[in-house]
C-alpha cells in the first residue's frame, strides 16, 4: 500500500537558537529521518530534547531566533530548507498540516472556531467564504463533532479540550495535506479523551494515506500508535527503527530508561500485586487509622449563588498508618477539591475529616491550623509555582522548622542537611535560589519542605504530572522509599491510574464529584466493577491488553 | 433573563458612576473651601491697609462663607445636582455657564487628540511587527519611550516654532482653522500615542508568542494576517481598558496645549481660576472631568464584551 | 549525584537559559548582584541612563561643580546670545547664562519629583497593602476612594490641590504626591492579591507561621518589586508634571531657576531664540528617558501605562 518513495526526508539537519549575550545553543545535531506516506513516525524525547524544534523545522515555523544551520529537509521531492518564506508558506498549512500541543490554548480565544478552522482554506485561496463554511461544517462532522452547525459559531472557551483538538484536526485536514505534524496532540487532555483523539488520527491516516510525524514524550503512545520510532536526546538521534524492533531491543541506555519509565506493557494487576506485597512486609494489618473522612462534601455557588455546583458529593474513607490512598479522577472530577478539603485549605459543606482523631479545620488566614500542619503536609503539582522564587532552598526548608518551633539554630541547620540528603539533593543546593534548579530538583525541595516537621500524613497533589517521564520515575521511587523509611501515610492524587496502581493500597475513583469505586487497589484494578474504570484502564497508552479486563465501551 | 441581568448591570453601573462623581465633587469641595485662605481671599487680593479685614468679612458674608461647613456643603451639593455651582467670582455669572462656554473647544481638542493617539499608536505598533528590516524596527521601537518622555508643553512649543513661525501654515496665537486644531491636538497625541504604542507593542509581543499564533502560522497565514487578523485583536484588549485613563490624560493635556497655542478652552480658564481661587469654576472642572471619566469607562465596559466574548457584562 | 546532573542538562533546552554552573554555597546573593552589574554594562542604553542619572543627581547636590557661576547674575552686554563655548545654552533677555540656570534648576526639579513619588509610594503602598491584605468592607471603601481620585485627570487634581495649598514647587510636589497615591494604592493592592493567590503563598500555611509573618515574608517582597519599578518610572512622570505645572506658573516664582519655569520664560522668544526653551526642555526629556529606562529594567518584561 505504501509507496517505497519517502514523502519526507531529513538529511543531517542541525538547528540552533541564538540567545542574547550567550553563545548559540544547538538544539538539533545532525538528525536524519525519513517518512513514507501512510506511515506514522513517532518522535520521542523529553523536554529540551529538540523534538518540538524538529517538528517546527518541518513546518518551517521556527521562532525568530532559531535557524537551520546544516542539512536538508526534503518534502515530496522538493527541498524545503532555503526556500524563500513566500514559497515555504505555500506548502505550510496546505500540504503539511500541524496539530499543536494544547488545544485550548492553540485556538484564538476571540474568534469563533469555525472561522478559525477555515483559515487554512482562506490563506491558500482554496475556497470562498460560503464554501469555506460548508467545507468546515462537513469536516467538523467527519472529526466526530456533534452538531457542527452550532459548533461553527462557538468560541473556544465554550468547548472542551477534546472538542478543540477535533477542531484543530479539522483545520489541519481541510486542505487535504499529505503530511501531518502532531506536536504532543494529547498531552493536555484527559486520558479517556486522549485515546479517542489518537483513534481519530489513526483513522485519518488509514483513510487518506496520510503520513504523520507524531511528536510525543511518551514511549507508550509511540509504541501503540507508530510504525517507526525515533528517540531524541539533547538534539541527537539516539535510536530509530521499526517500532517492534525498538521496543524489543532498545540497544541504547537512554531508550531503555524511557522504556522503563513508560507504561508500555504495564499491567495494573501486576503493579497492584507488587504493591500489596511491599506494604504487607512493612505495615501490620492492624495499623491504626490516621485519616478518616466521613461523608465529606463540598458545594460551590456559582453565578452569585444562583446555581450550586457539587464538586464532591460525599466521600467516606479511612487510611491506615504507612499506607497510601490513591485518589483518581479526570479533570472536573472533584479530586482537587477533595485534596483541598483533606488539607484544610477549604471548609467542607458537610461531613468531616479527622487526622489522628483531631478534626481538620480551615481558617482563611491559617489561624489555629498550625497544630494540624505538624501532622499533615502537602506537595503540590507544579514545583515552579509552589516555591517562592525569591528565597534560597535553605530558607525554604527552615521556614517550617521555625514555624513549628522545632530545634535551635544549630539543630535546624543540621535538619536542613538531613532533609537534603533524604531527598537525594546535593548539600550545595542549600544556598541556591529555586529559580536556578531543574523541575525534578524543585520537586525534591518541595518534598523536603513537606518532610521538615516530621509529619505523619503527606497529601500529594499530582506530584509527578508536571515532570518529564524519566524524572517522574525518580520522584516516584523517592516517594516509595521515603514511605518505607519514615512510615508515612500518603493521600496520593493523580489522573493516571497507572501511577496510582503502583503506589496505592486503596483506590478511590472520582467522577463528576461522585465516588464511583472504592476499595483495595488490587480489587479495583484487577476486577473493576464499572465501565468507567475499565475505560480508564484501557486508556493507559501501551498498557498490556490484559490490564483491560473487559472490552471498553466507547 | 438576559434582559434582566443587563438591567441590573446598568443600574449597578449608574450607581457606581454616581458615587464616583459625588466623591469627586465632595473631595474637591472640602479641599477648596476648607483649606485656609478661602475664595474671599482671592477677591480681596490687591486691597491693602486696614480695610482688608473688613472687606474680607463683607465678602465672606456675601458668599455665605461664614456659615457652618456642613450647611455650605449641603447647599452646594443640592445646587450642584440641579446644575448650579454658584457664580464665578470674577465674571459674576453662573460658573457652569462660564465653564460650558469654553468646554466644547476643549472637548473637541481632547477627542481629536485621543483619535490621533490611537491611530498613531496602533499604526506604529503594527509597522514594528510587520517590517522585515531590522534597523527600521529598532528605530521604531525606540520611538514610544521617547514620545512619553516629551513634556507636552515642549512638544507644543516645537510645533508652534515649526508650523507657525518657520512654515507659517498656522497662526501662532489662537488659530481657528482645522489645521490649527489638528496641530494642537497632535501635541497632546504624541504622549498618548506613545503610551498606546508601548502598551500595544508589549502586548503584541506577548500575543505573537502564544500557542494560537503558532497554530495560525502553521496554517500558512501571511505575516500580515497573523499580526492584524489574529494577534492585534487580542493585544488590543488592554489598550481598550487604558482608553478610559487616557481620555483623562488628554483633557489634562489640553490645559497646556491651549496655553501654548493661545487657544480658547477650559485650559486658560482653569489656570486663571486656580490662580485667582475662583472655586466655583474649579469645582465645575473637577466634577465634569469625573463625569467624562465615568462615561468613557462605561462605554469601554460596553465595548469590551463585543471584542472578547469570554466577558459577560452581567458577571462584572 | 548523577541523577540531578542529567535533570539539569535536560532542563537546558532552547526555551531558556540553562541553570548556571553549580556554585559554591553562599554565592547565590552575590552572584545576583554581579550579574545585574554585568547586565547594565552590556546594555548601552541602560549604561547611558545610569550615567545621566549620576550626572543630574550630582548637579542637584553640587551644582557649582558643573556651573560655578551665579544663576541670577545679569549682564547687560550678553543678552540673548546663541549657544557657544562661552554660554553652552546661550543667554536670556537679562543676560543670564541659561546653562548655569539649568544646572542650578536641577535641585528644585528633582527634589520636587522625588518628594512627590515618596509621598505617593509610602501612602499608596500602605493603603494598597491594607486593602489587599484585610479585604472585606475596608477594601471596598478604600478602593472606591481610589476610584474617585483616579476619575479626575491628574493635572486637574493637582491644579485643585495647588489652588488650595497655594503656589510653590514643594506644594506642587505634595499635590502630585497626593494625586499618585491612588495609582500606587491600586497597583499595590493588585500585586498583593496576585501574589497572595500564588501557590507558594498558599503552600506557606503548612509551615505553621502566622498570617502576618506569611504576608511579610512571601507576599510583600514579591509584590513590592513591580511597585518599586513603577515608583522609579513615576519619578520620570513626576519630573514631567512638576515641569508642566511650573510652566503654567504655579511653581516657584521667577527668577528662581527651575526646569519648567526656564522653558516657560524662554517661550516668549520661541520664534527667534528657540534654544532658550528647547535646550532646558531637552534636559527634561533626557532625564525622563533615563529614569523610564531604568524603571523598565527593574520591571523586566512588563510595560505599564506611563501617563
Amino acid at each position: 500500500m505504501s509507496s517505497p518513495e519517502p514523502l519526507l526526508t531529513l538529511d543531517g539537519v542541525s538547528a540552533q537558537f541564538a540567545l542574547p549575550g550567550r553563545p548559540p545553543v544547538r538544539v538539533l545535531d545532525d538528525v536524519s529521518l525519513s517518512l513514507r506516506p501512510g506511515q506514522v513516525l513517532a518522535l520521542v524525547g523529553e523536554s529540551g530534547s529538540g523534538k518540538s524544534t524538529l517538528g517546527r523545522t518541518v513546518t518551517g515555523t521556527l521562532p525568530e531566533n532559531g535557524r537551520v544551520v546544516a542539512g536538508r529537509v526534503t518534502f515530496a521531492g522538493r527541498e524545503l530548507t532555503g526556500l524563500p518564506e513566500r514559497e515555504r508558506r505555500a506548502v505550510r498549512g496546505k500540504d503539511i498540516g500541524y496539530i499543536p500541543q494544547d488545544a485550548l490554548l492553540g485556538l484564538n480565544p476571540l474568534l469563533p472556531v469555525g472561522v478559525q478552522a477555515g483559515e487554512p482554506l482562506r490563506a491558500h485561496g482554496l475556497a470562498g467564504k460560503a464554501e469555506r463554511r460548508e467545507r468546515v461544517i462537513e469536516l467538523f462532522g467527519k472529526v466526530g463533532l456533534r452538531d457542527p452547525e452550532t459548533i461553527y459559531g462557538a468560541y473556544p472557551h465554550e468547548l472542551s479540550g477534546g472538542m478543540c483538538q477535533r477542531v484543530l484536526i479539522a483545520a489541519a485536514m481541510s486542505t487535504g495535506p499529505r503530511l501531518l505534524v502532531a506536536d504532543e496532540p494529547t498531552t493536555a487532555l484527559d486520558v479517556t479523551v486522549q485515546k479517542t483523539i489518537l483513534d481519530l488520527l489513526g483513522g485519518l491516516v488509514a483513510e487518506n494515506d496520510l503520513a504523520v510525524l507524531l511528536v510525543t514524550h511518551d514511549l507508550g503512545v509511540a509504541a501503540e500508535r507508530a510504525d517507526e520510532i525515533a528517540v531524541l536526546k539533547d538534539g541527537v538521534l539516539v535510536r530509530s527503527g521499526r517500532t517492534r524492533e525498538v521496543v524489543a531491543d532498545p540497544g541504547d541506555a537512554y531508550t531503555e530508561q524511557l522504556l522503563r519509565s513508560s507504561s508500555l506493557g504495564f499491567s495494573g494487576a501486576d503493579a497492584a500485586a507488587a504493591r500489596h506485597e511491599r506494604t504487607a512486609a512493612r505495615v501490620p494489618a492492624d495499623a491504626p487509622v490516621v485519616v478518616r473522612a466521613r461523608e465529606v462534601a463540598k458545594t460551590f455557588h456559582a453565578h452569585r449563588g444562583r446555581t450550586a455546583v457539587t464538586a464532591v458529593a460525599g466521600a467516606s474513607f479511612e487510611v491506615r498508618r504507612g499506607t497510601t490512598l490513591g485518589i483518581v479522577g479526570e479533570s472536573g472530577s472533584g479530586k482537587t477539591t477533595l485534596v483541598r478539603l483533606l488539607a484544610g485549605l477549604t471548609p467542607p459543606s458537610a461531613g468531616s475529616v479527622t487526622v489522628d482523631g483531631e478534626p481538620v479545620v480551615h481558617h482563611r488566614r491559617g489561624a489555629g491550623q498550625a497544630a494540624l500542619y505538624r501532622k499533615v503536609q502537602m506537595v503540590y503539582q507544579d514545583p515552579f509555582a509552589s516555591l517562592n522564587p525569591r528565597t534560597t532552598v535553605r530558607s525554604i526548608l527552615e521556614e517550617p522548622l521555625t514555624g513549628h518551633r522545632i530545634g535551635g539554630a544549630a539543630q535546624r541547620a543540621r535538619r536542613v542537611d538531613e532533609l537534603l540528603e533524604q531527598t537525594g539533593l546535593p548539600a550545595s543546593v542549600a544556598d541556591r535560589y529555586t529559580a536556578e534548579l531543574s523541575g525534578g530538583q524543585r520537586q525534591r525541595v518541595a518534598i523536603a519542605r513537606a518532610l521538615a516537621p516530621h509529619p505523619e500524613v503527606l497529601v500529594l497533589d499530582e506530584p509527578v504530572s508536571a515532570l518529564d517521564v524519566t524524572v517522574r520515575r525518580q520522584i516516584l521511587d523517592l516517594l516509595l522509599d521515603l514511605q518505607d523509611r519514615l512510615s508515612l501515610t500518603y493521600l496520593f492524587v493523580s489522573h493516571d491510574l497507572g501511577v496510582v496502581a503502583e503506589l496505592s493500597d486503596e483506590v478511590l475513583v472520582l467522577r463528576h464529584g461522585d465516588v464511583v469505586e472504592h476499595g483495595p487497589a488490587s480489587d479495583v484494578i484487577s476486577r473493576p466493577r464499572t465501565d468507567y474504570v475499565r475505560r480508564l484502564l484501557a486508556s493507559i497508552p501501551g498498557a498490556a491488553p490484559a490490564a483491560a479486563a473487559a472490552p471498553s465501551t466507547p | 433573563m438576559l434582559r434582566y441581568g443587563l438591567l441590573k448591570y446598568a443600574v449597578r453601573r449608574l450607581g457606581y458612576a454616581a458615587i464616583v462623581v459625588w466623591g469627586a465633587f465632595t473631595g474637591a469641595f472640602f479641599l477648596l473651601y476648607i483649606v485656609p485662605g478661602d475664595a474671599a481671599g482671592g477677591l480681596t487680593m490687591g486691597a491693602s491697609g486696614g480695610d482688608v479685614e473688613q472687606l474680607l468679612a463683607e465678602q465672606r458674608e456675601l458668599l455665605g462663607l461664614d456659615r457652618p461647613v456642613l450647611v455650605q456643603y449641603g447647599d452646594a451639593l443640592s445646587g450642584a445636582v440641579l446644575g448650579d455651582f454658584g457664580d464665578s467670582l470674577y465674571q459674576r455669572r453662573p460658573a457652569v455657564e462660564v465653564f460650558f462656554e469654553a468646554f466644547p473647544a476643549t472637548l473637541q481638542l481632547a477627542f481629536l487628540g485621543l483619535a490621533l493617539a490611537v491611530v498613531l499608536g496602533v499604526a506604529l505598533s503594527v509597522v514594528i511587527e510587520l517590517t522585515d528590516w531590522r534597523w527600521l524596527r529598532e528605530l521604531l521601537v525606540s520611538l514610544p519611550p521617547v514620545a512619553v518622555s516629551l513634556p507636552p508643553f515642549l512638544v507644543a512649543l516645537v510645533l508652534v516654532q515649526l508650523v507657525a513661525f518657520r512654515l507659517g501654515w498656522i497662526d501662532a496665537f489662537g488659530d481657528q482653522t482645522f489645521l490649527g486644531l489638528l496641530v494642537a491636538s497632535l501635541s497632546i497625541a504624541v504622549a498618548g500615542g506613545g503610551t498606546i504604542s508601548q502598551l500595544l507593542t508589549a502586548n503584541l509581543r506577548g500575543a505573537l508568542t502564544s500557542p494560537y499564533i503558532e497554530t495560525a502560522r502553521s496554517w500558512g497565514l501571511s505575516r500580515f494576517d497573523v499580526v492584524v487578523r489574529h494577534a492585534l485583536r487580542n493585544a488590543s484588549l488592554p489598550v481598550i481598558t487604558a482608553l478610559g485613563t487616557l481620555i483623562g490624560v488628554m483633557v489634562g493635556g489640553t490645559v497646556l496645549t491651549e496655553t501654548v497655542f493661545s487657544r480658547p478652552g477650559i485650559g486658560r480658564l482653569v489656570v486663571d481660576s486656580v490662580n485667582g481661587r475662583d472655586m466655583p469654576v474649579v469645582l465645575v472642572a473637577v466634577t465634569v472631568s469625573a463625569l467624562i471619566f465615568v462615561t468613557v469607562n462605561f462605554v469601554v465596559d460596553l465595548l469590551y464584551p463585543l471584542v472578547d466574548k469570554r466577558i459577560r457584562l452581567e458577571g462584572r | 549525584m548523577s541523577v540531578t546532573e542529567t535533570e539539569a542538562a535536560v532542563a537546558a533546552g532552547p526555551a531558556g537559559p540553562a541553570a548556571p554552573a553549580p556554585a559554591r554555597p553562599g554565592e547565590g546573593r552575590r552572584r545576583r548582584w554581579l550579574g545585574r552589574l554585568v547586565d547594565v554594562a552590556r546594555t548601552p542604553s541602560l549604561l547611558v541612563s545610569y550615567v545621566w542619572l549620576v550626572l543630574i543627581v550630582t548637579a542637584a547636590l553640587a551644582p557649582t561643580l558643573f556651573a560655578p557661576g551665579d544663576p541670577l547674575a545679569q549682564s547687560g552686554d550678553a543678552m540673548l546670545l546663541p549657544p557657544g563655548p562661552e554660554h553652552l545654552f546661550g543667554t536670556d533677555d537679562l543676560g543670564r547664562d541659561q546653562f548655569t540656570r539649568t544646572v542650578h534648576g536641577t535641585r528644585l526639579s528633582l527634589q520636587a519629583a522625588v518628594i512627590a513619588v515618596l509621598i505617593g509610594l509610602v501612602s499608596g503602598s500602605l493603603i494598597g497593602l491594607v486593602a489587599g491584605a484585610v479585604r472585606g468592607w475596608l477594601d471596598s471603601v478604600l478602593m472606591r476612594v481610589v476610584d474617585v481620585m483616579l476619575a479626575v485627570p491628574s493635572l486637574i487634581v493637582s491644579l485643585a490641590i495647588i489652588s488650595a495649598l497655594g503656589h510653590g514647587t514643594i506644594n506642587i510636589a505634595v499635590a502630585i504626591g497626593i494625586n499618585s497615591t491612588a495609582t500606587f494604592a491600586r497597583l499595590m493592592r493588585s500585586e498583593v492579591l496576585k501574589v497572595a493567590g500564588a501557590r507558594y503563598v498558599e503552600a506557606s500555611v503548612f509551615a505553621g507561621h502566622g498570617y502576618a509573618y506569611r504576608l511579610l515574608r512571601h507576599v510583600v517582597p514579591n509584590a513590592t518589586r513591580s511597585v518599586l519599578a513603577y515608583a522609579t518610572m513615576e519619578i520620570g512622570s513626576a519630573i514631567l508634571t512638576v515641569a508642566s505645572l511650573s510652566f503654567l506658573g504655579l511653581g516657584a516664582p521667577p527668577p528662581t531657576p527651575e526646569w519648567g519655569l526656564l522653558v516657560a520664560e524662554g517661550r516668549t522668544f520661541i520664534a527667534a531664540q528657540w534654544w532658550l526653551s528647547l535646550l532646558p526642555g531637552l534636559v527634561i526629556v533626557v532625564s525622563v528617558l533615563a529614569v523610564y529606562r531604568i524603571g523598565r529594567s527593574i520591571d523586566r518584561g512588563r510595560t505599564r501605562v506611563v501617563a
